[in-house]
């Protein structure tokens, strides 16, 4: 290997890092409106009167629209093609407010300034309608259930069942760059809109949706994006400002600030559970039930699938013979969520590694055997989807990673590195997570690479890179297997016009999936170069291998033909460049696996939770980069930390207003709340995958609150199970532990 | 209504001469790091003065009755500046815990004092340390309280016009002093609870005692109680378990019947053992 598996700093790391990358916003538009949303103060409630006539004798102000002169077309955003249904109940300005932070107008003007004065100036008048806040009381809109094996009898048989009610909050994306679209009108009545999105394809088919026109009329162009994590997957404000683009015949500009972004975007659906596991006397698991109730906020967007992604992310862990699930995500007047790093996995996997932890305990077992005991092999089939779990490689996560993190040493140690104030806990958690969308009948990419005059290479698919060095990792595949340098690369980014059909940067797809397609293309034109170098030199195309930008004789007389010498010859004789394009079409779902293991300090007086030692052990096939592969780690861990410890956007159940909707009341865990994320790569080959790589950066952030939780709970011999984690809830677990009878 | 037009002067002088012969509203901003940012929002008309750029309202200086520090030195300047930390430690280590760096780097004194913000680390511990408050305004100079400018009813008792040009702690301190803080996590993180202690010694007994709390009521709160658990006694488990309870008990009587009484009965006891280990 001579480009697989090196550390390349990112392509465009150097253009981010001094500040000459241009996001959405810093891109100027001449002339562009700029626009400010007015939203919703009330959970649910009727617009009865909007009165804009102030707004709009305003200076500068250009429009006032709202749900009564803009389309009522019910679409729902998280879909990603042309044609796929979805429940829609999303409109863009809706009569009927569902949500603190709807959507109730938008005003449009000549500066954002005028535009921003002009919305204070609307008035509003709501007739307020009975909201549900409370998930337990909400109507179901999916659920999903599915049962193997006689689990009532297996219950019976367990030397114990220890059931766990465990809960996880809402939490945002919080990336830095906040939501943005911007649009112009275009020729033919077409409409341009450039946004930081994750499918230009997606957009394109939710403008059409929302606007009511054909798809080919939007051309989506995707921007640098400055971190989604799922946040950018669905097209929010890209149907506005289309819209506002094509009934005004001018460019558009819609930026939120992060009140908005927080407020009226997605984020993290919260979810309880009723989990029961029954455990024989020997640790294996025997029979397992999981309840669980998603709340997925106002709007359904992907949150029907919720419940079959659960019990498709449950059922490959853990070899489980008798087990029940039922999942169901329901609708409430709170804001709405959607994809989110992981996409319902680390809200499974936390139920199931907090009970898992618990039952070890009452059967005085090492959760780390525990485990061993039960995790599933490579080559099993999981019982949701029959699907093939591949290399599954959890059991060297776990002994490899325990041995890497001194987990019996540790855990030996604790209660003596304890102090009567402060307590040492140990706790992992193990964890799985997809590579792309298979079975889904589209779960296919289209990648094509030609060889251009000048001898660079262009690699052109529908690209997204989030942030994640996903760029970097498929010009390394296609480097590798052409046998060229990484920076000859020029890069398309994804343009609905220009790029092939490709469902977008979601589901762990990008480096399994688009980079099997891209390792293949790479082959293919390869060999379309040997052809073409070999009739220049006179010699048979098997006689050539590449290197570095250029092709040698692999014997005989020494000759080589760079990249760049070829194609001026061809170019000069008139003949076509060498390219190739191809399709590759996923066959395979295998599963990522992942053990992490953390080590905690607990003060018993603050509640106050100190991570010390912390190390993630992934099971990745091969890191194509293993810099870009720990950096997704570190960042999947800082996500998963404040899901485990600090972040709930914490609407309040009385008036479902958000009191986390500001950096100043969310807190996410920064650099100084981590310790040192030690790291353990377990590169073992997927043979589907390119070479033999898959997925890490959703699993990254699945097993954290498991492994914190677990560890918190070992420090203190306690049984939290409501996340996050926050001083106050330790503080009055351990209020009643040392007062029962007067705390709850 | 005219626009807002901005002013730097380079020394007191200057801003002295600027006060006087403004007419209109005058309003002052010094790292803009509450101004600058939502949801606060500037004026929109009369005079900003900026108070950065005025080089000998950032100094700090010790004589034989005090340590005067410019309002307009950085929060970062505080938490390092070998005298504070030498003769005033709780404010160096209060500055020190104030924000993230990049805050620190920013905020001033005067600042945050004229912020007067319930949650502010400063201002426990100026009180502690029995800080008084140079101001500035057209009438002149005047030596202020600190209850004057930090009631404790809360908000600023700025008068229009006037601004803080330094902070006073009166010399010699006879005690030691030290500053703790609960925040919702380690770093860049507004007060849920913080404590500011100056204690004298008596050998190994506690001498006179000043203890103030933070993020508890509108201003700093002297915790009297507290403060008779420690004063006069030794050093001894039985003086610390008392001490315990009466932070308790003053929590309980600062925020009756509030959410996060429960957790801030609790939390203080911890806070007040890292507070006395500070000044060990």
């Amino acid at each position: 290997m001579n480009v697989v598996a090196r550390r390349l700093p990112l392509l465009d790391g150097v253009e981010k890092v001094t500040g000459a990358l241009r996001f959405a916003a810093d891109i100027p538009v001449e002339g562009a409106l700029c626009v400010k949303l007015a939203l919703s103060p009330r959970p649910h409630a009727r617009v009865a009167v909007l009165d804009a006539r102030a707004a709009l004798a305003a200076p500068g102000v250009v429009a006032v629209f709202w749900h009564e002169n803009t389309p009522r077309r019910r679409y729902n955003s998280a879909i990603w093609a042309e044609g796929q249904t979805a429940p829609e109940d999303e409109t863009m300005f809706p009569e009927i407010v569902r949500h603190v932070g709807d959507r109730v107008a938008a005003v449009v003007a000549e500066t954002q300034d005028a535009a921003e004065a002009a919305a204070k100036l609307l008035a509003v008048a709501y007739e307020d309608l009975p909201a549900i806040l409370d998930p337990a009381e909400a109507e179901p809109i999916a659920e999903t259930s599915f049962a193997v094996g006689d689990v009532e009898r297996a219950f019976a048989s367990a030397a114990v069942v220890v059931a766990s009610r465990v809960s996880t909050p809402k939490t945002h994306h919080v990336a830095i760059e906040t939501h943005v679209a911007l649009a112009a009108p275009a020729e033919g009545g077409r409409v341009t809109v450039w946004s930081p999105c994750q499918s230009v394809f997606a957009v394109q088919a939710v403008v059409a949706k929302a606007l009511g026109i054909e798809g080919d009329r939007v051309r989506a162009i995707k921007t640098p994006i400055g971190g989604s994590f799922g946040g950018k997957a669905e097209p929010i404000l890209e149907p506005i400002a289309a819209f506002i683009a094509l009934q005004l015949g001018r460019a558009v500009r819609l930026v939120y600030d992060r009140r908005e972004t927080c407020l009226a975007t997605r984020m993290r659906s919260a979810a309880v559970a009723d989990i029961r596991t029954g455990l024989a006397a020997d640790g294996r698991i025997v029979a397992r039930d999981t309840q669980i109730l998603v709340d997925v906020g106002a709007y359904c967007t992907g949150g029907h699938w919720l419940p079959g992604s659960m019990a498709q992310r449950l059922s490959r862990l853990y070899a489980v013979p008798n087990k029940r699930y039922r999942g169901r995500a329901v609708l409430t007047n709170t804001p709405p969520t959607g994809a989110f790093r992981g996409y319902g996995t680390p809200q499974i996997n936390a139920v199931t590694e907090i009970n898992l932890d618990l039952a070890a305990r009452a059967l005085g077992l090492d959760p780390l055997w525990l485990r061993l005991r039960n995790v599933v092999r490579p080559g099993a089939s999981e019982p949701y989807q029959g699907l093939d779990v591949g290399n599954a490689r959890i059991r060297d996560c776990l002994i490899l990673g325990a041995r890497a993190f001194g987990w019996f040493r540790r855990r030996r140690g604790a209660a003596q590195r304890s102090t009567p104030r402060l307590a040492v806990g140990i706790g992992l958690a193990a964890a799985t997570h997809i590579n792309g969308c298979y079975p889904a009948d589209d779960e296919a990419s289209t990648v094509t690479l030609a060889l251009k005059r000048d001898g660079r290479v262009e690699l052109a698919l529908a690209l997204h890179d989030l942030g994640s060095g996903a760029l970097t990792t498929l010009v390394q595949i296609a480097a590798e297997a052409l046998g060229a340098s990484p920076p000859a690369f020029d890069v398309t980014p994804a343009d609905s016009d220009l790029s092939a059909y490709d469902l977008g940067t979601r589901a762990s797809r990008t480096t399994y999936v688009c980079g099997e397609a891209t390792r293949r293309a790479a082959e293919a034109l390869k060999a379309e170069i040997r052809r073409a170098a070999a009739r220049l030199m006179n010699c048979a195309a098997d006689d050539l291998d590449g290197a570095e930008g250029a092709l040698r004789r692999r014997w005989g007389p020494q000759q080589s033909l760079s990249f760049a010498a070829l194609a001026e010859a061809l170019a000069a004789r008139g003949e076509a460049l060498p390219a190739a394009t191809l399709t590759h079409t996923a066959s395979a779902n295998p599963g990522s696996y992942a053990a992490h293991f953390a080590e905690v300090v607990v003060d018993r007086l603050t509640g106050r939770v100190k991570l010390a030692a912390y190390l993630a052990a992934h099971d990745v096939g091969r890191a194509i980069n293993p810099m870009l592969v720990e950096g997704q780690i570190h960042g999947g861990v800082q996500i998963g930390v404040g899901f485990a410890l600090y972040e709930d956007v914490d609407v309040d159940p009385a008036t479902g207003r958000m009191r986390g909707d500001r950096l100043s009341r969310y807190h996410v865990a920064n650099a100084p709340e981590l310790p040192r994320i030690e790291t353990l790569l377990i590169e073992k080959g997927e043979p589907s995958g390119p070479y033999g790589a898959k997925a890490v950066g959703e699993i990254a952030t699945v097993p954290v609150a498991g492994a914190v939780v677990n560890a918190v709970n070992h420090a203190l011999g306690a049984d939290l199970t409501q996340l996050p984690l926050t001083p106050e809830r330790i503080c009055a677990w351990l209020d009643a532990r040392d007062r029962p009878g007067r705390e709850t | 209504m005219s626009a807002l037009a901005a002013a730097a002067p380079r020394d007191r002088a200057a801003l002295a001469t600027l006060l006087a012969e403004a007419a209109g509203p005058v309003a002052f901003i010094a790292g803009g790091t509450d101004l600058l940012v939502a949801p606060r929002a500037l004026p929109c008309a009369g005079l900003l003065v900026d108070l950065s750029r005025a080089r000998d309202l950032a100094a700090i200086s010790v004589d034989r009755d005090a340590l005067r520090i410019g309002a307009a030195a950085t929060l970062a300047e505080l938490a390092v500046h070998p005298q504070i930390r030498a003769l005033a430690p709780a404010l160096a280590e209060a500055a020190a815990l104030c924000g993230s760096v990049q805050i620190r780097n920013r905020a001033t004194l005067g600042g945050n004092v004229a912020t007067a913000s319930a949650a502010s680390d400063i201002t426990p511990a100026l009180a502690g340390l029995e800080a008084r408050f140079w101001t500035l305004s057209r009438d002149g100079e005047r030596l202020r309280p600190f209850e004057a400018l930090i009631p404790a009813a809360g908000g600023s008792g700025l008068a229009p016009g006037e601004a803080i040009i330094a902070a006073e702690i009166p010399l010699p301190r006879r005690g030691r002093s030290a500053f703790v803080k609960l925040g919702p996590r380690d770093d860049l993180a507004i007060a849920r609870l913080n404590l500011a202690l100056e204690a004298e010694f008596d050998g190994a007994r506690f001498g006179a005692v000043r203890l103030f709390a933070g993020a508890i009521a509108a201003a700093p709160q002297r915790l009297r109680r507290a403060e008779a658990a420690l004063a006069g006694r030794a050093a001894d488990a039985a003086t610390l378990a008392d001490f315990d309870r009466a932070l308790s008990a003053e929590v309980e009587a600062a925020i009756p019947g509030r959410a996060s009484l429960g957790y801030k009965r609790r939390a203080v006891v911890g806070l007040g053992r890292d507070l006395l280990g500070r000044l060990a």
